[in-house]
């Protein structure tokens, strides 16, 4: 116990050796004008530097007493529990704060590092579009007016739900003259809408919907509900979906529309948004676990490269059994490995080995993927003797 | 200089606390939980192994427990001990069977997903009858099944409303679904009230007949996928994640107490279960579609 208490205070008092030096001495090195600008950062312009540095000695680079995100939650605590909530953008989650904001100053608001657009493109390449039709806020580059940029409710970090949101601006009854006939309340206007820009008038999105090329009574009208009248073009839609797992989920109307716009969509699959976002907005926990793990397979571009989106008789709606599905690309490893196949049995589950028996292509914290460590864990699984 | 002393405090207060917290977590998680594995329903042999079992249903009388294999297309029983005793289709095999149910007449009930039908086996007359659901002009999609004083009640997946049919498979009742965002995935029949499971919500609904919500439990965002429940004597709640592969319990009230279990595909892991429920012997049953094998836990 006593020497428990001599250890402390040895700690204690090299913690204290380390004191912080103030800026007045940091500037006799570091260029002062560096540390200007429109936003300049609470300490720096205290010149508390230490606040955030320590001038001797630190763990983490730049002399940083903390590393990451835990560094600003020191001060932004109440940052810290509201950024945990719901869908957590993805610089946040890694709690990497610098991806966006400077942390001495900047010329932009809010301490950002490029302004507002450009740093959003800088990641989200593919949204940079030259549309002939451009929604104002998108024009603007004013990302942030719909957008949350650290956490919100939905996969697409929208400040408010979609109709809500297109409310806030277009609530003028005229906004609703070119929608005579529409089929109960106004809404979803996204499912039609693409909120950046499109070539179509209206911002209506690419992809229209062969039925609603037609006009609307295509469907509506007819004497079908819910996903019966999807089901009666889309055969082998409904063969997927009667299926021991399947995507026919509540929506309060027709399962389809929960992903797919019935109108207009900016993709053949009239999807209501990109696949993983769709897909994200249920599964969080699926993709939060993909994200946090230190290994996971690559170069996946969409879901539905190896899941069925409908439904499927097989774990996790795989397309075929882990070999079929993987040596689509793995070639050499569906001829040559650990033994797989009818023939090889997994004595845990009585299951023919194939590739999902070792590898979790959604993410582990082992290398390839593995459920376990290679070295040994995994191996002595089923390989008792060794 | 403050600074620093006051990083080191919180350092020593930091490092308490995760110890005591730890002592907490082994306290909570590990000594209080009471179940012990007890057997698994599981062959020796491809012939008497459900390949994706995805229900469980338990014959009192005869002590014997129907293991639905759906990517098998058959039915395996097992009895109370667990030894194998056979397995059933019909001619051809089951459509992608899902759950099962065994009416007052001996009759069993089957949701076929592959026909989209609720099929009734008479196992002396060998009649196997499917039958398709329409209701007020919608078409029905069954999902899961429960029997409760000489009903049958089953869950429509596409709406999440739960039907109770008489046995000869006419639909005397609805119970209305909760507003939920990615339906209801399970629920239990109680007198005359009905639990049901919300998966996107995370939340167990308490309905009365009409569909009314008498009372709501969270499930809380510790749970990741919950996709079955089931309650013991007590009332209290066993929550089945099939994600994370643990069944959460918690009390009547709704206060989480302990959880148990981990993914995994050894022993007394989960791995994408799919069903938990009470057999009459007050036993916990875990069906363990990945793993393909019934686990069954005693306290």
């Amino acid at each position: 116990m006593r020497s428990l208490r001599v250890i402390l205070i040895l700690v204690v008092l090299a913690w204290w050796g380390a004191a912080p030096a103030m800026a007045s001495s940091c500037y006799d090195c570091h260029d002062r004008n560096k540390f200007k600008g429109n936003a300049v950062h609470g300490p720096v312009a205290k010149g508390d530097c230490g606040k955030c540095h320590n001038p001797h000695v630190a763990k983490y680079k730049g002399l940083l007493q903390e590393e990451g995100a835990e560094l600003c939650y020191d001060c932004h605590a109440k940052e810290r529990r509201e950024y945990a909530k719901g869908m957590v953008h993805q610089p946040v989650l890694r709690g990497q704060c610098v991806a966006c904001h400077a942390p001495h100053a900047s010329a932009q608001r809010n301490l950002l590092q490029k302004p507002l657009a450009k740093l959003c493109f800088s990641c989200h390449e593919g949204m940079q579009q030259n549309h002939k039709v451009m929604h104002a806020p998108y024009a603007k580059g004013e990302c942030t007016a719909c957008h949350e940029p650290h956490n919100g409710d939905d996969a697409q970090l929208l400040k408010k739900n979609g109709d809500a949101l297109c409310a806030g601006c277009h609530a003028k009854p005229e906004t609703f003259a070119g929608h005579k006939g529409f089929p109960g309340k106004m809404g979803a206007c996204l499912t039609c809408h693409n909120p950046h820009g499109s070539s179509r008038a209206g911002l209506i999105r690419e992809k229209l919907h062969a039925p609603y090329q037609q006009g609307c009574t295509a469907c509506h009208g007819k004497n079908l509900a819910d996903s019966a009248l999807c089901f009666s073009c889309h055969e082998a839609v409904k063969k997927q979906m009667f299926s021991p797992h399947s995507h026919l989920v509540v929506t309060g109307g027709n399962s389809c529309i929960a992903c797919h716009s019935p109108h207009a969509a900016d993709t053949g699959k009239m999807l209501k948004a990109k696949e993983s976002l769709m897909c994200g907005s249920c599964h969080a926990d699926t993709m939060q676990r993909r994200n946090k793990s230190l290994h996971k397979h690559p170069m996946v571009s969409q879901c539905s490269d190896c899941h069925e989106a409908h439904g499927s008789s097989r774990l996790v709606l795989m397309k075929g059994d882990g070999n079929a599905v993987c040596s689509r690309c793995h070639e050499t490893q569906g001829k040559f490995s650990h033994p797989v196949g009818p023939k090889v049995i997994d004595r845990r589950t009585g299951q023919s080995v194939n590739c999902l028996t070792c590898h979790d292509p959604m993410g582990t914290d082992f290398r390839y993927h593995l459920k376990q460590s290679g070295k040994k864990d995994l191996c002595v699984q089923c390989h008792r003797s060794y | 200089m403050r600074i620093l002393q006051t990083r080191a405090r919180r350092s020593v207060a930091a490092g308490a606390l995760s110890l005591a917290m730890l002592l907490a977590a082994g306290h909570a998680f590990g000594a209080k939980q009471p179940w012990k594995w007890s057997l698994t329903l599981r062959g020796n042999d491809a012939a008497s192994t459900p390949q994706l079992p995805t229900a469980l249903h338990v014959d009192e009388a005869k002590a014997k427990y129907y293991v639905v294999d759906s990517a098998g297309g058959r039915l395996l029983s097992y009895d109370k001990n667990g030894q194998f005793q056979q397995a059933f289709a019909t001619e051809g095999g089951l459509d992608k069977p899902y759950d099962m149910a065994r009416l007052t007449s001996g009759a069993l009930v089957v949701v076929e997903k592959g026909k989209n039908s609720l099929t009734r086996i008479d196992l002396k007359t060998k009649v196997v009858e499917p039958k398709v659901l329409v209701h007020e002009g919608r078409q029905l999609y069954p999902d899961r099944l429960e029997t409760a004083e000489a009903k049958l009640y089953f869950l429509d997946k596409a709406t999440g409303d739960i039907y109770r049919l008489n046995e000869q498979l006419a639909i005397e009742g609805r119970i209305p679904a909760p507003p939920v965002s990615r339906g209801i995935v399970d629920f239990r029949v109680e007198g005359n009230t009905v639990w049901a499971l919300g998966q996107g919500e995370k939340r167990l609904y308490h309905l009365a007949d009409s569909g009314k919500v008498l009372s709501q439990i969270e499930l809380g965002s510790s749970v990741l996928f919950p996709v079955s429940f089931t309650r013991d004597e007590s009332g209290n709640f066993y929550v089945l994640d099939r994600h994370a592969g643990v069944v959460v319990a918690y009390t009547a009230q709704g206060k989480e107490v302990y959880r148990f279990l981990g993914k995994g595909q050894t022993q007394e892991r989960l791995y994408y279960p799919h069903e938990i429920r009470f057999d009459p012997w007050g036993r916990l049953c875990i069906v363990d579609e990945g793993n393909s094998r019934v686990d069954i836990y005693s306290r």
